[in-house]
């Protein structure tokens, strides 16, 4: 029997040679089968309890938005890594990338990644892997068991702790920012203030199942549905029937203020704003909220 | 009186079934008897005999009984195996496999279908049961399933054999003598064996002479004995391709075959159907 400490069960997560343990806060997976119970006609109670679908098995976790960990181009973590280079891929061949926690790993597929920021905050993420199996590959292998592998924040900015996670103090937004004008001289009349957003976006995966087999032969990715939730001060009592697209670059930052480089970039392609609401509260100012959505 | 599915046992030749569903269709040929100067008529005569159909899904666990009528059923003259059937009580002796399918899925219980057509009314009367399921071990999945496939161009470098499904079809016709309700003898047409299957590699190879295909599918137990067989051996007939948004390109095959004696339809070396 392994009993098995919190300070011993991180997530780590690798991609070919690329990988990076996260500053996972929590984690949950799952296993399930498909027990179905058959019935027949004349007979009272089920025949008994038959697989109807393939095993399928899950990965969700919470963990600190790292700006120092592995990245291609834009600097960031191996989460964001991953939901850009889906987003924006024109393949349809999904790869998946090899998750593990506690000893017990799986070949995960990326189902959603969020994060939300806001003033004087940290910024926390998370994801989520469905795993598949593939040919005679079982979804999750593995026993329950110390990992050993060690957290590590980059190098960058000294390496510290501070500057390596996505924090509000830093990071204004003003890219999401509502603008109101009159439409004409002399311009923009209103610009709201942004106290916070929350950004995630979802794929859609295919697996390919076949006779005789169990796992899918393959798994296909198919679209990606991407939403920014904006808290600010502005309602936008004009929003169009059908609003004009526009791209919005997400800039999170670190503690480090002197750095313009330790930065991590999420970017919204052709994003409508869909919504937007207002509420108020005791103490509080009046605080409204627009919804940004993209589609790939 | 209402009852439940599980006060009906369904039996054919007095082997009980394990159906998920069953129906029982019974109806007459009544024609209106129109007279000359009127326009309409209460009046009703009957044209044909009484007949109905048994309709039913059950589950596979082993051979399946309904698929030996396939090849033993109406290849001599006058030489037929007649099916008797009783749902609930209700029951006919005149009956013939006139279609059998199934469905092929992955990971999926195998579950065949079969239609039973007789040519008489109902006897018995309705006596519900209360019994409780059997514990059944094995119910065939397509997971323990392998497939292989073959033209005479070879299968465009398929790779993987997604799902599909295995159809018969008779025609049955009963034959009346004088005097006759119930038939002393029935006819069998045409007899039609097809297999639509889903495979991966798109192709538009499709011959005007359509192309020799077989497809066969093996169906094993838990154990990985081999316990059903599955197979078309005819024409390539059809192929389909579609897709949709989210959905992965599906190509189709559609394979006929004309005979269900046990003799296999040659695969030529050109890859046409040889002319008889």
């Amino acid at each position: 029997m392994a009993t098995v400490f919190y300070d011993k069960a991180s997530v780590s997560v690798e991609w070919g040679s690329v990988g990076e343990t996260l500053l996972a806060s929590d984690f949950t997976i799952n296993y399930s089968t498909s027990a179905q119970p058959l019935y027949a006609v004349g007979n009272k109670g089920s025949l008994g309890q038959f697989p109807s679908s393939a095993r399928v098995g899950d990965i969700s976790f919470n963990f600190i938005t790292s700006l120092t960990g592995a990245h291609y181009g834009q600097k960031g973590n191996i989460i964001n890594f991953l939901a850009s280079g889906i987003k924006h891929s024109v393949g349809s061949t999904a790869s998946g990338v090899t998750i593990s926690g506690a000893g017990v790993k799986g070949f995960g597929f990326l189902n959603s990644y969020s994060l939300n920021v806001a003033s004087n905050s940290i910024s926390s993420s998370s994801a989520s892997f469905t795993f598949f199996g593939h040919d005679n590959e079982l979804p999750i292998s593995g026993r329950l068991a110390d990992s050993t592998v060690t957290v590590g924040l980059g190098t960058t900015a000294g390496g510290s702790l501070a500057t390596g996670i996505a924090h509000g103090r830093y990071t204004p937004l003003t890219t999401l920012r509502t603008t109101i004008g009159a439409g004409y001289d002399p311009g923009p009349t209103d610009i709201g203030t942004v106290f916070g957003a929350d950004y995630s976006v979802s794929f859609n995966h295919n697996p390919i199942y076949k006779l005789g087999q169990e796992f899918p032969v393959t798994s296909l990715y198919t679209t990606a549905q991407e939403s920014i939730n904006v808290t600010e001060d502005i309602f936008q009592s004009g929003l169009a029937f059908n609003e004009s697209s526009n791209d919005y670059t997400i800039d999170l930052h670190g503690l480090d203020d002197a750095s313009t480089n330790d930065k991590m970039q999420l970017k919204m392609i052709s994003g409508k704003q869909v919504s937007t609401s207002m509420s108020a509260g005791l103490d509080d100012i009046v605080r409204s909220q627009k919804t940004l959505t993209a589609s790939y | 009186m209402f009852y439940s599915a599980s006060n009906a046992k369904l039996k054919v030749n007095d082997e009980e079934i394990l159906a998920s569903n069953a129906s029982l269709s019974l109806s007459t040929s009544l024609q209106p008897n129109y007279l000359i100067t009127r326009r309409n008529t209460n009046k009703f005569v009957a044209s044909d005999g009484v007949g109905g159909d048994l309709s039913f899904n059950y589950f596979l666990t082993g051979k399946d009984f309904f698929k030996t009528f396939i090849t033993g059923q109406g290849e001599r003259a006058r030489e037929a195996t007649v099916i008797s059937g009783n749902f609930g009580g209700l029951n006919f002796d005149s009956g013939y496999l006139t279609s059998y399918s199934v469905n092929f899925g992955p990971n999926s219980p195998a579950v065949a279908s079969a239609t039973v057509s007789f040519f008489d009314d109902l006897k018995g009367e309705f006596a519900p049961v209360e019994e409780l399921a059997p514990d059944i071990v094995g119910i065939l999945n397509f997971k323990n399933a392998s497939v292989a496939g073959e033209t005479a161009s070879g299968f465009d470098n398929v790779e993987n054999f997604v799902g599909g499904a295995y159809n018969y079809t008779a025609e049955v016709k009963p034959v009346y003598l004088i005097k006759e309700t119930k038939p002393s003898a029935v006819s069998f047409g045409p007899k039609n064996v097809n297999l639509n299957f889903e495979i991966d590699s798109p192709s538009g190879y499709l011959p005007f002479s359509g192309v020799s295909a077989k497809v066969s599918v093996d169906l094993k137990n838990s154990a990985g004995t081999m316990v059903e067989n599955f197979t078309c051996d005819g024409a390539l007939q059809q192929r389909a391709l579609g897709s949709a948004v989210g959905d992965y390109i599906k190509q189709t095959i559609n394979i006929v075959q004309g005979s269900t004696d046990a003799s296999k339809v040659s695969v030529s070396a050109n890859g046409f159907l040889p002319i008889p």
